[in-house]
């Protein structure tokens, strides 16, 4: 504790202390009262003096009392505050979480504003004492002032503030930190920090180089902090400010959607729901399609088996059986639209109860076949729900290859088959290649080979389910020299004969002979594995953005010739994106989970949702026992409890207690 | 709070009511001592007016007064037996009453109460033709009305008792010498006061036991100094001697003085008790008349 005031409270009490004792020395003007005769009287007074050795002490309780009282009046005039311990290094860096778990609605708040709470109490406390006026009283001593830095970080860490000494700024910079859903990660938070702390690299000869500061790092968290492992703290002594205490949570831990193959208008949606409160629950989820409530169903949720201590991040927090439930919901959408989930029951984190997914269009994939001539494909695919299966002659498509078949750098059908046929370029897409391989920079041409059978294949992979190969004689092939990061899917005798390859948006199928090269025509595992092909490849292209999380970036292509964009966030705040020179607008700032919209984009690219599906930011029960960083225990620091550090109000109920209690001591006295 | 001193308490009413003194008319004043003690004289012959009781023989020595012989025994027994008869002596009853400015005080009224219980007691005694004496002091004898003797001097007995002024300090010590020297009879003393003196009261009583009295001492304290009603921070002035002291009143002082006062009385009685001086206490608050009919008749000072 110290004080902002400690001069004027001393010159205060320099003044009213001596008065009071004067005043208690001063005679006592008392009432004369006549009495018949004071014979007993002096007696009885002399009797208690010598009786009654407390009498004195009696006499002076009242001054005790009220020099008491008059004491804690000028400490309170003397603004004490309680000073955290986190003020001896002068330089202090306030690392503030703003993760997804910091959403967590406490008693009083959520988390982060609890934490900001915190913060700005911290702050506060610190460089009172010469603030102001005030200063002038301190004889202009310079005192050592504490420099502090705000960091607020989920995924990214953010300099709130860097080093300064102005409360006022920083406590106005923290009020302005904004909740956001991302996961937690520390590292990049201090490793800013560092990078501050750090002496500078370069110095003047004249400029000391200041040692090794102590600097302080003051984390503000709920603890849910992931690869607190890997956290490598270089400079200062990280403390720990511990926030929330609830546990109580249902969250969406996933949300998948997928379209039908055979019937695009049907929606399949896959959902894990999973309980982290202590408490088995249960719950409804629903289903909206575009703000329109489609489906409900209950669910009943176990507790977890033991309380959520996975130590870190990397190993996934197993659900417990009964504590996690897998829903999958049909439901005919034949349009594109946004379909929400929601879970029905209030808990404290609110993020994860809603999760979005953009649904689009029904489509029937559109497969080019480049080849001279192939009735196999041809009729295989002719079999095949599929909206167009142009051909195109191995001459046609190099003519007209950038026009005429790609947009944007990626093919405009969703599958290509090249038979026999090696492109000069290949564009971002989907590709089967039969007897023929990519050109692809680390996929030489393979070497030819003739009448071999298959040894080897991978028989539970999507691509070769109910794919009979035992029969297959291959008359005339290719042994694939495939990169080591190929997926060798069938061998042959001298090699791989079948790969899935990814490599820069383009995704190979890659098949070492021709059809008609093979008795494979014949037998029934080739329509199959085409129609596994081109679903799998097709399929693929559908699903390639995958889910999304927060923080991380969307990428909106516009059509050609616009500027710019106006994205739509999920707080309905709307922000203009200027589009790039290779047609995308990118937008980085996804830190909360929701649907994030642009008007005038491409259909089908101009919605993305941003969900939360994070088990660690939705286990929101502290962890138990001290946080460990860099394999040490961080100390805790205690969460500071008055609004105002200044704690004069204390002093001056104490004061008022004592005043009662004067009170009740001078009426005892007088009592009868 | 104190009550403030009442001057003239209830000044209009007389001393003593008619019907009270009709009640009085009934008693008589005892000496207890001269029945047991010396068996000197006795005053049963007063309506007569001299002695013609019979007390005892004793053998006749020459020069005994012939007259006085009993010639009947002298016939029976031809000894010659003097025949003694008690001495005939009237009762002096003497009254002491303190007036000191500190009977000036109560609510009732100290000074008033004392007067009435001594014009109960005079009463008694002229009614019943004691030689009866009244000395008012408060250092000195200030005031006296000496061997009153007669049912018709009553009235004004008691104007003098009405006029005896209250004031002065009081020194009992002074008084009860001087007392001593100039009273030569014998006879029941009754001292009134409230012995707040602080020169204390052993001397006096001493001076008075010298002489061989049937002394009564009668203690009388107002309701304010049994349970004084004080509050506060207080310069306490004595009514008397202007003596000051400087008392804040708590409850253990309070409980002091109570403890004081019991002990002071207590001490008085054990003083009296010890050489046979009938002490008694008494309040104003308990009714004069309750006090003379009922308690004094207790002690013994009345019949």
């Amino acid at each position: 504790m110290s004080f902002l005031n400690p001069y004027f409270a001393a010159a205060v009490a320099a003044v009213v202390i001596p008065a009071l004792l004067i005043l208690y020395f001063l005679k006592l003007r008392r009432r004369e009262e006549v009495v018949p005769s004071t014979l007993l009287w002096k007696r009885a007074v002399q009797d208690l003096q010598v009786n009654a050795p407390f009498q004195r002490l009696r006499k002076s309780l009242l001054l005790f009392l009220q020099l008491t009282v008059l004491g804690l009046a000028v400490f309170a005039l003397a603004r004490p505050i309680i000073q955290s311990t986190a003020t001896e290094a002068d330089r202090l860096v306030l690392l503030i979480d703003q993760s997804a778990s910091m959403n967590t609605r406490e008693a009083d708040g959520t988390r982060l504003e609890q934490a900001k709470e915190q913060a700005v109490r911290l702050v506060r406390t610190l460089n009172r004492r010469n603030a102001g006026w005030r200063s002038f009283l301190t004889f202009g001593v310079a005192q050592t002032r504490t420099q502090v830095m705000v960091i607020a970080f989920a995924e990214r860490a953010r300099i709130v503030s860097p080093f300064t000494t102005n409360t006022a700024d920083l406590v106005s910079l923290i009020k302005q930190i904004e909740p956001t859903d991302g996961p937690t990660d520390l590292r990049e938070a201090l490793e800013r920090a560092e990078a501050y702390l750090a002496p500078p690299a370069m110095t003047t000869d004249k400029t000391p180089v200041p040692a090794a500061s102590g600097a302080r790092l003051i984390l503000i968290s709920d603890g849910r902090i992931a690869h607190l492992d890997d956290v490598v703290l270089k400079s200062g002594t990280l403390e720990f400010l511990r926030i929330g205490d609830t546990a109580d949570n249902v969250g969406i831990t996933a949300l998948r959607t997928q379209r039908s193959y055979e019937r695009p208008e049907q929606l399949s949606v896959f959902l894990t729901v999973r309980n982290f409160g202590p408490a088995p629950v249960a719950t409804d989820v629903s289903l909206y399609v575009d703000g329109t409530l489609a489906l409900v169903r209950s669910v009943r949720l176990a507790a977890p088996a033991a309380p959520s201590a996975a130590p870190a991040r990397d190993a996934e927090p197993p659900a417990e059986e009964g504590s996690s439930a897998s829903l999958s919901f049909d439901l005919p959408l034949n349009k594109a639209a946004v379909l929400e989930a929601r879970l029905s029951r209030e808990d404290r984190l609110a993020v994860d109860n809603r999760a979005w997914a953009v649904i689009p269009p029904p489509r029937k994939l559109r497969v080019l076949t480049v080849t001279e001539k192939n009735y196999f494909l041809d009729s295989v695919l002719r079999g095949l729900p599929l909206e167009e299966f142009p051909f195109a002659t191995p001459a046609q498509y190099e003519a007209n290859a950038a026009q005429a078949y790609e947009a944007d750098g990626a093919s405009r059908f969703d599958v290509v088959i090249f038979d026999k046929v090696r492109p000069a370029r290949l564009p971002a897409g989907n590709f089967l290649f039969l007897g023929a391989t990519p050109p692809l920079p680390g996929f030489p041409e393979g070497t030819a080979d003739e009448n071999f059978a298959l040894i080897w294949w991978e028989e539970t992979h999507p691509l070769l389910r109910h794919v009979a190969l035992d029969s297959v004689i291959v008359a005339k092939g290719l042994t694939l020299p495939v990169p080591r990061e190929a997926e060798v899917l069938i061998e042959g005798p001298r090699g791989p004969v079948l790969a899935r390859y990814a490599a820069a948006g383009r995704h190979c199928l890659v098949l070492g002979f021709a059809v008609e090269n093979s008795n494979w025509w014949s037998k029934p595992g080739f329509p199959v594995f085409m129609y596994n092909a081109i679903r799998y490849l097709g399929g693929g292209a559908e699903v390639a953005d995958g889910p999304l999380r927060p923080g991380e970036t969307l990428r909106f292509p516009a059509p050609a010739g616009i500027e710019s964009l106006t994205l739509t966030r999920p707080d309905a705040r709307t922000e203009k994106l200027r589009v790039d020179a290779s047609g995308t607008a990118y937008y980085g700032n996804t830190d909360r989970a929701g649907v994030y919209a642009v008007d005038g984009g491409l259909p089908g690219r101009d919605r993305f949702a941003v969900n939360l599906e994070d088990d660690w930011e939705s286990d929101i029960a502290p962890p138990p026992g001290p946080l460990t960083v860099d394999r040490q225990a961080v100390g805790e620091l205690d969460a500071i409890r008055t609004a105002t550090p200044e704690v004069w109000r204390w002093f001056v109920g104490a004061a008022l207690a004592l005043v009662l209690f004067e009170w009740w001591v001078y009426n005892r006295r007088v009592m009868l | 709070m104190a009550t403030a001193p009442l001057r003239k308490p209830d000044a209009n009413e007389p001393l003593l009511a008619p019907e009270f003194m009709l009640k009085l008319e009934q008693l008589e004043i005892l000496s207890r001592k001269i029945f047991i003690g010396r068996m000197k004289g006795e005053r049963r012959s007063k309506k007569r007016g001299e002695s013609v009781e019979f007390a005892d023989y004793r053998n006749y020595v020459v020069g005994d007064d012939l007259r006085f012989l009993d010639w009947n025994i002298y016939a029976r027994l031809e000894r010659l037996l003097l025949k003694l008869f008690l001495e005939e002596e009237d009762l002096n009853v003497t009254l002491l009453l303190d007036t000191s400015r500190s009977m000036d005080w109560g609510k009732p009224h100290k000074g008033l109460y004392v007067k009435r219980v001594a014009a109960a007691l005079a009463y008694i005694g002229l009614i019943n033709y004691d030689r009866v004496s009244v000395y008012a002091y408060s250092d000195a004898l200030t005031h006296e009305m000496r061997g009153v003797r007669g049912r018709r001097l009553v009235s004004q007995l008691i104007r003098f008792l009405e006029n005896v002024p209250l004031e002065g300090p009081s020194n009992f010590t002074a008084v009860a010498k001087r007392f001593a020297v100039r009273f030569t009879g014998k006879g029941v003393v009754v001292v009134l006061s409230d012995f707040m003196d602080k020169s204390g009261y052993a001397d006096g009583l001493r001076y008075l036991l010298s002489r061989d009295l049937d002394l009564y001492v009668i203690q009388v304290l107002s309701p304010e100094e049994i349970e004084p009603g004080l509050a506060g921070d207080l310069k306490l002035k004595d009514v008397e001697d202007d003596d000051l002291a400087e008392v804040t009143i708590s409850k253990p002082l309070l409980d002091r003085y109570k403890a004081n006062l019991q002990a002071y009385c207590a001490e008085l009685r054990d003083h009296c008790t010890r050489r046979g001086i009938t002490y008694l206490f008494t309040s104003t608050r308990v009714p004069f008349d309750t006090l003379v009919l009922a308690y004094l008749r207790q002690r013994g000072l009345l019949r």
